[in-house]
């Protein structure tokens, strides 16, 4: 099985230039702290978190295509359970982090089976998975034990693996997200390629109605997917609270952040393993390199969030499904192949049928 | 009681406004089957129009409103044009995630135009407040909530007694049925989404008064107009009238009894609830796919 994966990934010239990306991002990946300072290793980190709660958002949003905004209470209720149990009860951070993951992933089950009931009408799953981000949000606003609204701060001071807490070496927080990243990427592209799970959700996201009459349980499918997906944006929660010490409704549990996975996972092509990650590292980049110039804090983050938006708007007006799925087309047009469907490493699934562009008629 | 009486009368004509903001989302939604998450951000445009031209006389006020919500309207017609309706024949949520990255652009715009945050404008109207057996009400209140009212009562008119508002019908209805019978229907779909765009600058106008306005004001209002629509179910214009009242309402009396931001956690609940336990109120149109 795995001789015939690798075969798989250079069994053309693009997926043989996509695989040798792949690898030369990896080392990079884990090289770049020991050539950068200090503060760019922070900007690393940043990156990484960005890519991992995209990816994240995206097993649901994008394979499954469940537009879900419920992602912003998983990835709050990962940063709550850091903040309330280690800083506040004194627990180890790792069993905090299983906590929320496994808080987050009941209540992305249950709002999963809850909202099936609409019979997956993306619409009012989207209206539906706010609200109850909302309701979370007002909650950990009102609530002593969540802080209210002064929000915890972290006032521990024991360092090392266990306590996944160093005050002067940004390098290890640093690799600890890098390793989970890509233990999360590996899991969820064998989830998509060898399970039976992984490989319905494309057909879920398609046309569900069908996908039901082939026998696939969709609701059991998308509850699970949901519980994966949002069990694993706790993750990134946990680990941005405990890099900036902080944790109130309003840093964690805001509406940014989950437009944020949901824009990042369409910027990168949401139909992709990579799409979500290139995106999240390039945001994360291009606020850096906004910051180089004469303007002030929040206008960055304004800056940043209307290009992001902007750069959306053009993608899907001109029909492209995301930077990754573009790039794959152009690298089947520069070595001229016949089918879109050639394995190729990035693509997780097919991508969307590439039909004619219909205008209309009247335009 | 009369504290009662003042908490009713403050959520109904609170209510009125949420169902104007609601009745331009119900439009854009029943004819065009597009969810608008950027709705609330026209209602922005109303108050950021007003206080940034901030009028110091009732007829500057009049005429300011009259000008942002036309404005708001072109605008609304533009964006139908450039980048909704290239997006109509597009499976899965394109229009959903364009429109919220529409919503973002003009939240992060509004960011950086406008960075005080929470201002507000001086009364415009030519009287203070009234008080009528104990209940005192302010002017803006008022005249906000009957405007809204007057306007709702015009929109039904509109939609229900005119041609344009039984072309809307048609769309709504069928849309192949529309295109048969030889409808223009990009027409009718640009003319719905400017109309919802200027009615929720309108509101945007009325609001500002006493509502300091911020700019992730607009995404509270987004969702506000969908839990409206929501409830109000898809079938007629008047439901989500009720629903604007009732929404105003509950917030009234869940502002007296609990604070700010735990009145927002039960609403967003009790919305959930409606949703589960009345589905198929909710979907009462089959026609509504992804």
């Amino acid at each position: 099985m795995i001789a015939s994966t690798v075969k798989n990934l250079f069994s053309s010239k693009a997926s043989t230039v996509n695989t040798v990306i792949v690898i030369v991002a990896i080392v990079l990946a884990f090289v770049y702290p020991l050539m950068v300072s200090a503060p760019l290793i922070s900007v690393g980190f940043v990156a990484l978190l960005y890519a991992m709660r995209n990816f994240t958002w995206n097993i649901a949003g994008g394979f499954a295509g469940a537009l879900s905004l419920a992602h912003v209470g998983a990835f709050g209720i990962g940063a709550f359970s850091v903040a309330v149990l280690t800083w506040g009860q004194g627990w180890n951070i790792w069993i905090s982090i299983v906590v929320g993951i496994v808080i987050s992933a009941v209540l992305g089950a249950a709002v999963s089976v809850v909202m099936s009931r609409f019979g997956v009408n993306a619409f009012f799953f989207a209206v539906g998975t706010l609200a109850v981000s909302m309701a979370l949000a007002g909650i950990a606003a009102s609530w002593s034990v969540t802080g209210a609204i002064n929000g915890l701060q972290n006032r521990t001071s024991e360092e090392g693996l266990l306590h996944l807490q160093w005050f002067t070496d940004p390098k290890p927080l640093y690799y600890v997200a890098l390793i989970m990243l890509v233990l999360i990427v590996i899991a969820t592209a064998y989830m998509m390629k060898r399970t039976r799970l992984g490989r319905s959700l494309p057909f879920i996201r398609e046309d569900p109605q069908m996908a039901a009459s082939m026998g696939i349980n969709v609701t059991r499918n998308l509850a699970w997917t949901m519980a994966i997906s949002m069990g694993l944006t706790a993750i990134p929660g946990s680990l941005m609270v405990q890099y900036t010490h902080f944790a109130s409704f309003d840093s964690v549990l805001t509406l940014a952040v989950g437009i944020s996975m949901v824009m990042g996972a369409f910027i990168g092509g949401a139909t992709t393993l990579a799409g979500p990650i290139v995106a999240g590292i390039l945001i994360a980049a291009l606020e850096e390199w906004l910051r180089s110039f004469q303007v002030t804090g929040s206008n960055i983050s304004s800056i940043t969030q209307i290009v992001y938006a902007l750069l959306v708007i053009l993608l899907i007006r001109f029909g492209a499904a995301g930077l990754v799925p573009l790039w794959n087309g152009l690298l089947q047009r520069l070595f001229r192949e016949g089918s879109r469907y050639s394995s190729s490493t990035l693509e997780a699934a097919e991508t969307e049928p590439s039909s004619p562009r219909k205008e209309d008629a009247s335009a | 009681m009369s504290f009662l009486m003042q908490v009713l009368s403050t959520g109904v004509l609170q209510g009125m406004i949420y169902a104007l903001i609601g009745i331009g989302l119900y439009l854009v939604f029943s004819v065009m089957r597009i969810v608008n998450f950027a709705h609330g951000f026209f209602v922005l445009i109303g108050m950021y129009g007003l206080l940034w031209a901030a009028p110091d006389t009732f007829t500057g006020f009049v005429l300011i409103t009259i000008v942002v919500a036309l404005a708001a309207a072109a605008f609304g017609w533009v964006v139908e044009r450039a980048i909704i309706e290239p997006t109509l024949n597009k499976p899965g949520h394109a229009q959903l995630v364009i429109t919220i990255a529409l919503g973002i652009v003009m939240q992060y715009t509004a960011q950086i135009l406008f960075p005080e945050p929470y201002q507000t404008i001086q009364n415009p109207w030519p009287f203070e407040s009234f008080n009528i057996g104990g209940v005192t009400i302010s002017s803006a209140r008022l005249a906000a909530g009957v405007i809204s009212l007057l306007l709702t009562l015009g929109v039904a008119w509109l939609v229900y007694k005119t041609r344009f508002g039984s072309l809307m019908r048609a769309c709504s209805q069928s849309i192949d049925g529309a295109i048969h019978m030889g409808i223009n229907y990009p027409r009718i779909y640009r003319s719905t989404f400017a109309l919802g765009a200027g009615l929720a600058a309108i509101a945007g106008a009325l609001l500002i008064p006493f509502q300091p306005v911020s700019p992730h004001f607009g995404l509270d209002l987004t969702v506000k107009a969908f839990i409206v629509v929501v409830i109000g179910g898809t079938a007629s214009i008047w439901g989500t009238m009720v629903a604007g009242l009732l929404l105003g309402l509950a917030e009234a009396l869940g502002s007296v009894f609990l604070s700010g931001s735990m009145t927002t956690a039960v609403i967003y609940t009790l919305f959930l609830l409606v949703i589960l336990l009345r589905p198929q109120g909710l979907i009462a149109r089959k026609a509504v796919k992804i």
